[in-house]
């Protein structure tokens, strides 16, 4: 025991001065949501900003002074209206950016808005434009309500005549189950990926990284077994990699908290996640899915000769931690008897059942205990790969 | 002591490797019944060409690597049985060894002492007696980083003697080292001598060993060809030179 915790200790103090491993295991994980969520949010107002002081620049086919649709439009102050001779010059300015929408007036229009009929606007628009659709079908729907108040009007009726069922909506899902479901499976997806990348690191420099420098072979010669190398250095793994999980955590709590522009349905529900509880799962959750990914990267950081070989194996290898953890994102996916025993899906499952609310006690059990076989496994397994002295010595 | 009996080691090919070695076997035989003895207070030498065993047979003795057969003891044991203890009574300093960069000379040595389980007050009085030796205390707190070869050398010797072994594994020591280094290097096999202690170093530079050893053994592809006194080998000389004549035991293969 003393051995490991010297082996260890020196580490800690050779990875702290590691500029690489720091910014990957700190620096980035903490910045990287605040940062990212702050541009985000930052970009879409002044977006929407824009988009509301701007006019709509709408084009009109059969821009009659009389119609009631034109009048409605040229008394508003968020549309700008220029008439266009035909549909085909129509299309091609709205293709082309010069206008932002445009509409075709049909002639009946006025005849059969009097007639009490339908009348028809067809309206285009550029799908990559994104909120120009969905200003317009604002716009013409206040005209569509006001047409159908002034024939409600016109025919005495009253305006439950419309509407001969009156539905209302009880919704029994509280904020936190609905964000958990839709959105809880963002969490896992980004704490194993960085989970993954801030233990790759270390476990290249602690493993190629002393092979490479010549300094295995005189660890190898002094009093210390391999286990004892093995498992001070994989404590070290386990630490970086969890600290910079834990950290993305923090850092994405930071973002939903302190970030101007978030909706308050999400900021009260993330804040009354960050309990005792949830970061103690986590951390039970984390700790056997970080020593399984040690016990997946030493051999490999073991069996490459240079820091570049144990580069190139490893990172392809970020792309098979991330495809399972897309699971928890899929909606539909649950956690199940047979997910819970599939790694990296498991824990992905299981957080998001665990920040809806909704997790089930022996689920969580068969999670946790499948992680730690795989830990144990992947442990014996590195224990057995570097006893060989081929593989150390390659 | 060192005691080499009848020594064998074979390692397993790839087909890589196969094809390297432009060998159709799996198995390739490094070590072919290798004996000797090393004696306290003598330096004992493993003269070879490259790719002869010598390293193989210094990893064997320092037990980086297990024999295929036969035994290595030191200091009495046997290193397979005993592999941690045998471990706390060698020294062992390569030509390449490399240091920590991220850590200062203090940090290395204060860690290879407790891997070597001396207690504080033993490692501040054995530390300050071989700084003082090698006049390393201006950059003992400094990033080994950024010291030069010179001194990065300095602080693996301190590191290699810093639990007092008993027995001193030297393979190829002064390889690609300036001559002012190797001249430390050199010293300190010297010292080790005086000091009663069991040294074994490997070379492929026989005026090298000229210089320093007391025993002599010449192994070439995995086989030992001369194992007696240097005095006994100058003695039975067939050629004009040392070298000539280590050649021609090389050859006579």
């Amino acid at each position: 025991m003393k051995n490991i915790v010297n082996i260890a200790s020196k580490e800690f103090l050779d990875t702290l001065r590691d500029r690489r491993t720091l910014i990957m295991m700190i620096v980035v994980p903490i910045l990287v949501f605040p940062l990212i969520f702050t541009l985000v949010t930052r970009l879409q107002t002044s977006i929407l900003e824009k988009e509301q002081e701007r006019p709509l620049l709408t084009g009109v086919i059969n821009h009659d002074p009389g119609n009631k649709l034109i009048v409605f439009l040229e008394k508003r102050q968020d549309v700008s209206l220029i008439a266009v001779e035909d549909s085909g010059e129509l299309e091609r300015l709205v293709r082309r950016d010069s206008l932002q929408v445009g509409l075709v007036i049909e002639q009946d229009f006025s005849r059969n808005l009097e007639a009490m009929k339908s009348a028809g606007v067809k309206v285009y628009f550029s799908a990559t434009k994104l909120t120009v659709k969905d200003r317009i079908d604002r716009i013409l729907d206040v005209f569509s309500d006001q047409m159908l108040k002034e024939r409600i009007l016109a025919k005495d009726l009253e305006e439950s005549f419309i509407h001969p069922v009156n539905i209302e909506s009880v919704n029994v899902a509280t904020p936190q189950e609905v964000l958990g479901k839709l959105a809880g499976g963002f969490l896992p997806y980004l704490f194993v990926i960085f989970c993954f990348m801030g233990a790759m690191y270390p476990a290249i420099d602690l493993f190629t990284g002393e092979k490479e420098r010549k300094t295995l072979e005189t660890l190898l010669t002094t009093p210390v077994s391999r286990f004892e190398i093995l498992v001070g250095k994989m404590v070290v793994i386990v630490t970086t990699g969890i600290v910079s999980a834990m950290l993305a955590i923090f850092g994405l709590f930071i973002a939903f908290q302190f970030i101007a522009g978030m909706p308050e349905i999400i900021t009260s529900v993330v804040a009354g996640m960050l309990t005792l509880t949830f970061v103690m799962l986590m951390l039970v959750m984390l700790l056997p899915l970080t020593i399984f990914f040690a016990g997946v990267m030493i051999p490999l950081t073991i069996y490459a000769k240079t820091f570049k070989e144990a580069q190139s194996i490893l990172t392809p290898l970020t792309f098979l931690v991330i495809i399972p953890a897309i699971f928890g994102l899929i909606p539909g996916v649950e956690l199940t008897v047979a997910t819970a025993l599939i790694p990296i899906v498991n824990i992905s499952l299981a957080t998001k059942e665990i920040v809806a609310g909704t997790i089930e006690m022996p689920l969580l059990l068969i999670t946790i205990f499948s992680l730690v076989v795989y830990a144990t496994l992947s442990v014996l397994f590195c224990v057995k790969w570097f006893g060989k002295e081929t593989n150390i010595l390659r | 002591m060192i005691e080499v009996i009848g020594l064998n080691k074979e390692f397993d090919l790839s087909k890589k490797q196969m094809a390297e070695a432009g060998v159709t076997t799996k198995k390739l035989k490094v070590l072919d019944n290798v004996n000797f003895h090393c004696q306290p207070g003598r330096i004992f030498s493993l003269l070879g060409p490259n790719g002869a065993g010598k390293t193989t047979t210094l990893r064997i003795i320092a037990t980086i690597l297990s024999p295929t057969s036969g035994a290595v003891k030191v200091c009495g044991m046997d290193t397979t049985k005993n592999g941690a203890k045998t471990r706390a009574k060698i020294g062992f300093l390569t030509g390449t060894t490399g240091l920590y960069e991220r850590l200062t000379p203090d940090e290395v040595i204060r860690y290879y002492a407790r891997l070597n389980g001396i207690e504080k007050p033993e490692l501040e009085k054995r530390k300050d007696r071989l700084y003082t030796l090698l006049d390393m205390h201006d950059f003992a707190k400094k990033r080994i980083g950024k010291l030069s070869t010179g001194m990065k050398q300095k602080v693996s010797i301190v590191r290699t003697m810093i639990h007092d072994p008993e027995v001193v594994v030297f393979d190829e020591p002064t390889a690609g080292l300036d001559v002012i280094t190797a001249k430390n290097i050199i010293e300190l096999i010297r010292d080790c001598r005086e000091s009663n202690k069991t040294v074994i170093f490997s070379s492929h530079i026989m005026s090298e060993v000229d210089m320093l050893c007391d025993d002599l053994a010449i192994i070439h592809k995995g086989k030992i060809m001369f194992n007696d006194t240097m005095d006994n080998f100058r003695k039975n000389m067939q050629t004009d030179t040392l070298t000539e004549e280590f050649i021609r035991v090389v050859n006579e293969s």
